[in-house]
């Protein structure tokens, strides 16, 4: 398991440069719009808040920060996208290893000791040439985090959770994918506790590459469906 | 309830960039989600801690406004103050006199109670003592119901015809209403993109959705 010790931080510096060229990174929609002044104002609000509500609950001795900063090094150390990108390797060598997945992932992440909040039951899907997988929660911001790590600012916009499943090809055409007509676009909402991970088509000219060298390659918002690999 | 959260099928929105940072970017949105999953992983007994239907209740002219993790700051401090843990104005009022309060014995979670917590085996399936009432490939309807309460039943689906496309056994059912609906089938139901949006769906595409058997009823 010790190659699955890529920081999430690290992961998404490589994804970073992958997929660079699809969207330039500029921030846009309601946060690019919000004027500076008027950000600064709500994000020492907030702020605020924050260290209100986290120095009385401290004082009442209901919260220890110890245990704050340990989710935060849980979701940014331990897990993220890498153990989805594990998977969906393996997954393209290992024929038997991706009937299972499709047929029951929570299986899979169970024996793997994957399992964890907000992910345990687990649906793995599958693109094609024919068919290509598209995930969303249009009703809050559902994700599995046990082995995707903290859904993307993108997922949790509200234009996309309210354009993904009306129109699903105006979105990934945005997000720089173009599908054939003839391909069917699968979304799927994740309206209850059941969280999806997308095995993106294998790219090309990666016949003999380990399992390693191909989970380098497998990006975040592939897993998700808002991009094909190349 | 018929409010903003429920934006599935709504226009008019920019999409943005596929951003590539790690999403807890402020110091404030770090404190917030591990205050919120602490609070989760080791609950009070007797308090219920922020919840999803916290969010919804969100004024919707307030909750397009707010950053995502701003929306988590609004729901614990909903429900810190409705369990009586804290007052308005303790919030208002840090540093000044806070009062004590009865927890009984509760200890606050500790990293190791969180990390644990977060590798836990976190399925919402239970045993199942009934029979599904659909199985694969059945046709059924959306009931087009719109409760007051909170409910996940997204509207763009509701008296829309499907087809049961997985069944996932017994799940926790999440909604408000009916409140003696006890524990519920889970199905995954796949809906032609033309049967929800008309002219506007793509004759190759397919919307799933996740809804309990109390959603459903069979097609006519």
């Amino acid at each position: 398991m010790s190659k699955d010790k890529v920081s999430r931080r690290e992961f998404l510096s490589k994804t970073t440069m992958a997929a660079s060229g699809v969207v330039a990174a500029s921030t846009a929609g309601a946060a690019g719009a919000e004027a500076s002044g008027e950000h600064e104002h709500k994000q020492s609000d907030y702020a605020l808040r924050t260290k209100a509500l986290v120095s009385v609950l401290t004082k009442k001795n209901i919260i220890d920060p110890a245990a704050m900063d340990a989710v935060v090094d849980f979701y940014e150390n331990r897990v993220g996208p890498h153990i989805g990108a594990r998977m969906v390797a393996r997954s393209w060598v290992d024929e038997d290893y991706r009937q299972r997945l499709l047929d029951d992932a929570r299986a899979v992440i169970r024996e793997e000791g994957n399992a964890g909040v907000q992910g345990t039951d687990l649906v793995v899907v599958e693109n094609s040439e024919k068919v290509h997988n598209l995930v969303v929660c249009t009703l809050c911001s559902c994700y599995p985090w046990p082995v995707l790590g903290l859904p993307p600012s993108w997922y949790k916009d509200t234009a996309y959770r309210a354009q993904a499943v009306i129109d699903p090809r105006g979105v990934l055409q945005k997000f720089g994918l173009e599908l054939d007509d003839d391909v069917e676009v699968r979304v799927w909402d994740s309206t209850a506790e059941v969280r999806y991970l997308v095995i993106p088509e294998r790219p090309p000219g990666t016949d003999d590459l380990s399992i390693d060298a191909l989970a380098a390659l497998v990006t975040r918002d592939s897993m998700i469906g808002a991009e094909k690999l190349a | 309830m018929n409010t903003i959260h429920d934006l599935g099928g709504m226009d008019g929105f920019t999409l943005p960039a596929r951003d590539q940072d790690f999403p807890l970017r402020e110091e404030w949105e770090r404190q917030i989600w591990g205050l919120a999953l602490s609070v989760w992983s080791k609950p009070i007994p007797g308090y219920p801690g922020g919840t999803r239907a916290d969010i919804e209740r969100i004024p919707p002219e307030r909750y397009l406004d707010m950053p995502y993790f701003a929306k988590w700051l609004w729901a614990e401090e909903v429900a810190v103050i409705r369990g009586g843990l804290l007052s308005r104005e303790e919030l208002d009022n840090p540093d000044a006199y806070v009062a004590a309060v009865d927890v009984g014995d509760f200890t606050p979670a500790t990293p190791a109670d969180v990390v644990a917590f977060l590798q836990s085996d976190n399925s919402f399936e239970r045993p199942a003592t009934t029979e599904p009432r659909f199985r694969t490939g059945d046709e059924v309807v959306v009931k087009n119901n719109h409760p007051e309460g909170h409910t996940r039943c997204p509207r763009y689906t509701r008296g829309r015809r499907g087809v049961i496309n997985r069944h996932h056994g017994v799940h926790d059912y999440q909604d408000d209403q009916p409140a003696d609906a006890g524990k519920q089938h889970l199905y995954t139901v796949t809906f032609a993109a033309k049967e929800l949006w008309g002219d506007r769906g793509n004759d190759n595409d397919r919307i799933n959705a996740e809804l309990w058997e109390i959603h459903l009823e069979p097609a006519p």
